[in-house]
């Protein structure tokens, strides 16, 4: 009597859900082998209701629009966390950098350092010496660069059950050099538009304003799988699903491209 | 100077010979532009002296250059701008439509493409496009065979319900050898000393225990973390009295509150089998089943809802224990997901695909 109770109250939810009860009768509980067998079975049957009608979004569709919100959020995870550690160790190199110096200054050289600018260079070492003990100890190491290094790792452990991997994408020597080049000209438009606007009080529709403003947009930075991307577990997926995914990102970013264009342009 | 001194002579010449006035002026305007003229001409001379050689040598190659370096890039633009040109004049309507942001931003809305194998290499290709509003998508008709059927792109990355909706997603997480680990006195454990005691009183049975309670390495990282982007919900399969006391020490070390607390008694027995976590009990009227997760380390657990699971291993003892630190990046991405049983369903691989 027991076991009967979970699946129909399954199917309820899924009824009141509105979702299809194809869906409802696939989640149901599987304790045995048998049941396993039943529940291929009926996923089958419910795919191919899914083809035939044409009016269901695929499941494909759904779970790749998921995946796709997931790789965006963690690569957004991932530029906060290397701008961090990046952020951390120029100050903690530049800490040491001044100690080694102060250091140096103190003990190394031949003509001994006297008066006050001996006490300031021995205020500077200690001050830094006790800065640095507190940043290991109070764990900001650990948080700012031990952890954002081991961010793949770490991830990658924690959705490995999901039977996806997080990647690093290399880029090749062109392509850094094209995202350099629209770093580059995109600050400098910026730079450019703020002083022809703020300083100089000229009005938008200044032919120098409006040049700078297109040029803010042919120098967008590229969107998309550019740097980090999810990929599924090819001992899990079939090629058709792996390549369809990749085709199915491709597409959403280049189709999100042309959109963001398309509003600067109709702003400006 | 010379000049000057020449014309006002002759002015003043004139004045004594006793002419009209509008004749002498006009001649001397007429001087004074030759003059100018003189000047402006031996400037402009000058300058292209001066320039000659900068011009033919440096300004005139780079631009030649440049134009060639440039020409197909123009071409590019010309025959853009011809076709585009071409297409306007075919659509009544116009060029641009801009786009509003009251419209459906989910997949709905969206448009689609097809994928068809290739039969020669028998890799996918897309076959066709179709754009597709939402008003005529009952009467578009599936073409081509597919195992994963049509694909459909939504117009946002997240949809504004998900993104600007105050409610948020509900996590549900387990208590014993999930977040805690707990052991009682007569037991022997490497690291009692260190626990957190509590005392239990069952009121039926006026029993007392005294249990020493363990956190699992980074547990108040993790709880202080996830209390930011979910509802928390604790359940447990233990009973009340011992969770109550362990739940508040929990809640003690964190900012953040459990906003419910179910326990052995919100479980479903199965015998043979053990206690069943129904998560149809902690969706309400606004939260549905796609947006509840649950973290539990026992399968049994969530035998009922495989697919708004994620599985941590069990915890004991274990010092170097990092479960809960690495799941905190996967928690983070899928606060904003549509449903979260599209991605946890792929633990199961491929029978993801086929529901």
């Amino acid at each position: 009597m027991d076991t009967e109770i979970p699946s129909i109250r399954l199917e309820e939810s899924g009824v009141l859900e509105g979702s299809v009860i194809a869906t409802g009768t696939l989640r149901s509980p599987s304790f045995s082998g048998g049941a396993m067998e039943r529940r291929r079975s009926n996923s089958r049957t419910s795919s191919g209701r899914n083809v035939k009608s044409s009016n269901d979004i695929s499941s494909a569709s759904k779970i790749f629009r998921n995946l796709l919100i997931l790789e965006d959020d963690l690569r957004r995870q991932a530029h906060r966390q290397k701008l961090l550690k990046w952020q951390f160790t120029i100050f903690l190199s530049c800490l040491m950098g001044v100690a080694g110096f102060a250091f140096y200054e103190l003990y190394f050289t031949n003509g001994s350092v006297k008066g006050l600018q001996r006490y300031v260079f021995q205020f500077i070492l200690l001050f830094i010496g006790i800065t640095v003990a507190l940043f290991h100890l109070g764990g900001e190491y650990r948080r700012t660069i031990v952890i954002p290094r081991k961010f793949f790792a770490s991830t990658n452990k924690g959705i490995r059950q999901f039977n996806i991997k997080l990647v690093k994408v290399h880029s090749t020597w062109n392509e850094k050099f094209t995202d350099f080049v629209r770093f580059t000209s995109r600050n400098v438009a910026h730079f450019n538009i703020y002083l022809l606007t703020k300083v100089c009080r000229l009005s938008k529709e200044n032919a120098f304003v409006v040049f700078w403003t297109s040029v803010t947009v042919r120098s967008q930075p590229r969107i998309g799988a550019v740097d980090v991307k999810l990929v599924l577990n090819p001992r899990s997926f079939s090629a058709e699903i792996r390549e369809g995914w990749e085709i199915y990102r491709d597409e959403f970013w280049a189709r999100e491209g042309a959109r963001r264009r398309k509003q600067t342009h109709c702003e400006t | 100077m010379n000049a000057v001194s020449y014309i006002s002579d002759q002015l003043s010449k004139r004045d004594k010979n006793g002419k009209t006035e509008d004749v002498e002026d006009k001649v001397a305007v007429q001087k004074r532009e030759k003059i100018v003229r003189r000047r402006s001409k031996f400037t402009s001379y000058a300058w292209a002296v001066i320039l000659f050689f900068p011009q033919w040598l440096i300004i005139k190659p780079t631009q030649l250059i440049w134009w060639i370096i440039s020409l197909p890039l123009l071409l590019i633009e010309y025959g853009l701008k011809s076709r585009l040109q071409r297409k306007s004049t075919k659509r009544s309507t116009g060029t641009l439509q801009s786009i509003s942001e009251l419209e459906e931003d989910d997949l709905a809305g969206g448009d689609e493409i097809f994928l068809q194998r290739d039969a020669v290499k028998g890799s996918l290709a897309p076959a066709k496009y179709r754009r597709s509003r939402s008003g005529s998508r009952s009467s578009t008709v599936m073409l081509g065979t597919k195992r994963m059927g049509r694909f459909l792109f939504p117009k946002k990355l997240i949809p504004r319900s998900v993104l600007h909706a105050e409610k948020r997603k509900r996590l549900v997480v387990d208590l014993d050898e999930t977040l805690i680990h707990s052991a009682s006195r007569t037991t022997s454990h490497s690291n009692s000393a260190q626990g957190h005691m509590v005392e239990i009183r069952f009121a039926i049975s006026g029993v007392s225990t005294l249990y020493y309670v363990h956190k699992r390495p980074h547990c108040d990282l993790f709880l202080s973390k996830v209390s930011k982007w979910y509802d928390l919900v604790v359940f447990t399969a233990s009973m009340r009295e011992y969770a109550d006391p362990v739940i508040d020490w929990l809640e003690g070390s964190f900012s953040g509150r459990f906003s419910k607390r179910l326990y052995r008694n919100n479980c479903i027995l199965r015998d043979g089998v053990g206690y069943i976590k129904d998560l149809s009990i902690v969706c309400g009227p606004t939260v549905t089943l796609g947006e509840v997760i649950l973290v539990d380390n026992s399968p049994i657990s969530y035998a009922m809802n495989v697919d708004n699971a994620i599985q941590v291993e069990g915890w004991i003892s274990d010092p170097s224990d990092t479960d809960l630190l690495t799941l905190l990046p996967f928690l983070e991405a899928l606060r904003y997901t549509t449903d979260v049983r599209d991605i946890l369903a792929l633990k199961n691989s491929e029978q993801a695909f086929l529901s």
